[in-house]
């Protein structure tokens, strides 16, 4: 069995060097506005961050477990599954594999399987990745902006996660253990949602445009 | 030997032509002495235990196809579609600047805003591109998604129900023609071609007719000996300005020069019909996906850039 490898390019000291563009528009998603951003900047010679590939690989979110377990960012147990015949027992986290929908639904126990399902997989038609979680568990967000978040004990964490995804704001969904901060999916976090600590957070990194 | 695997969905093997081609394609792997599996949604996990992979099952970066093929990628596996041209292939507006940036022919095109899709552009751009101009959205694929439009009404209704699938619009000048050639490369090297006959009244490939009944084109097969060297220049330079994936490129023959109307990733390649000239392609493919030398029609001289 191989190890996975995405090789991402080292992000620059100064993030307001010349030939690179960071991309603060938040919301990556493919075809939207912030995604095509980062596409005219690779097409114009720049280093965009993220890159068009590492934003869909922070939003498909089998492969943003995958990246995250390659730089060692704990995760969750997880298979992609096209119905409801899931080998993980609830609780579960499941997330939509398919071009019309993104946001994940909790399914606490059997009974609510058929439904999320139905829902998730838009009557059968795609595929489910399902996350297996502790029944003490919980799901907390990380606020990352640059690599920084206003909750300390997530410090470390998303100094991690702006290395491994490069993405600049991103909510991050973090299933919380006893004993652990497990990754679970990468959402996008809109310019205009920021906080003013959060925007702060920008303007030290010298990149605010109001 | 090399233990290759064919990822495909339920909605691919429909027909008869895509169950017979990817049944050429294990037999083609079993002749020439490899494994060959076929890999569905939930066996996604097993990809890293094969040497290569062959997806032949709708591509969108967002949909399953695309994570099978990132997952082969990331763990060092040979990969047809590779994800980078799944990305750019599927999204029009990346497509056209990669073949704008290296200079292939295209007709008259540009990328609007929702801002932008106004009936003042509309009018700016029949002057300039001629009437009637052709809308596409950028990640529409089998001709949907993309309509003629003749007056600064429709440019403006169909432009903006356009926007709704993606927040830019492709603008094109309309080339008509009776036919598309259709060249199939993989690798810098073309595996066959074939003409794109347009069905009776239709404009484009998969038309519709007044009553909305599919109006699909014919496949007409083309021998190696009848490609204009230019068309295969012209191919080649296209598939370059992407990468060296497998793709099929469609061009229009216009006053005897040639002009690129689309670079496809995941290109049919349907038994009886695509291949009607080139049985050789399923043993082309496997070759390629096993790392073993392989011959196509041309290819790209060593050292050109495209």
């Amino acid at each position: 069995m191989t190890h996975a490898n995405f090789p991402m390019p080292a992000l620059p000291d100064d993030l307001r060097a010349q030939g690179v563009f960071v991309n603060l528009e938040g919301d990556y998603t493919y075809l939207g506005d912030g995604y095509y951003r980062s596409i005219e900047a690779e097409h114009e010679g720049m280093l965009a961050f993220p890159s068009p590939q590492a934003a869909i690989d922070a939003y498909v979110v089998p492969l943003a477990l995958s990246k995250a377990q390659a730089a060692g960012i704990p995760i969750p147990d997880w298979e992609i599954v096209n119905d409801q015949a899931v080998n993980l027992a609830p609780p579960l986290v499941a997330y939509p594999i398919n071009p019309f929908q993104d946001e994940g639904i909790l399914i606490a126990d059997h009974a609510g399987l058929t439904e999320a399902f139905k829902s998730l997989t838009m009557s059968n038609k795609y595929a489910v990745v399902c996350q297996a979680m502790q029944a003490d568990a919980r799901i907390d967000t990380l606020r990352l902006v640059l690599g920084k978040c206003l909750k300390p004990e997530y410090a470390d964490l998303a100094e991690k996660l702006w290395r491994t995804f490069h993405i600049p704001l991103a909510r991050v969904k973090i299933i919380v253990t006893e004993k652990q901060h497990l990754f679970s999916a990468i959402q996008p976090l809109k310019k205009e949602e920021l906080t003013q600590n959060e925007k702060a957070i920008i303007k030290e990194a010298g990149l605010w445009r109001a | 030997m090399a233990r290759l695997a064919i990822f495909t969905e339920r909605y691919t093997i429909r027909r008869a032509v895509e169950l017979t081609a990817l049944t050429n394609f294990r037999i083609a792997a079993a002749k020439l002495g490899h494994d060959c599996d076929f890999l569905f949604r939930s066996e996604i996990m097993n990809i890293p235990r094969y040497d290569g992979l062959l997806i032949r099952a709708l591509t969108d970066p967002l949909n399953t196809s695309y994570v099978a093929a990132r997952l082969a990628e990331v763990h060092g596996l040979r990969v047809i579609d590779a994800p980078d041209s799944i990305m750019v292939c599927c999204d029009k507006v990346n497509m056209y600047q990669h073949l704008m940036r290296a200079g292939v022919p295209i007709p008259d095109t540009c990328f609007l805003t929702e801002d932008e899709v106004t009936v003042e552009q509309a009018r700016e751009l029949f002057e300039s591109y001629g009437r009637p101009l052709v809308l596409k959205a950028p990640n529409s694929s089998f001709s949907a998604y993309v309509e003629k439009v003749h007056d600064e009404a429709a440019f403006v209704k169909v432009g903006k129900r356009f926007l709704r699938r993606a927040d830019r619009l492709v603008v094109q000048q309309y080339l008509p023609s009776s036919f598309d050639w259709r060249v199939t490369i993989l690798d810098g090297k073309v595996l066959f071609a074939v003409k794109y006959v347009m069905a009776q009244g239709a404009w484009k490939a998969h038309d519709k007719d007044t009553e909305g009944r599919p109006n699909i084109c014919e496949v007409v097969g083309v021998e190696k000996s009848q490609i204009d060297p230019r068309l295969i220049e012209v191919s080649l330079k296209a598939g370059a300005s992407i990468g060296r994936s497998l793709y099929g490129v469609d061009l229009k023959e216009i006053d005897g020069s040639f002009m690129v109307i689309e670079v496809n990733d995941n290109p049919n390649i349907d038994a009886g019909v695509e291949d009607i000239n080139s049985p050789e392609v399923y043993r082309n493919v496997v070759r390629h996906l096993a790392g073993e030398p392989w011959e196509g029609w041309y290819e790209l001289k060593s050292g050109a850039s495209a």
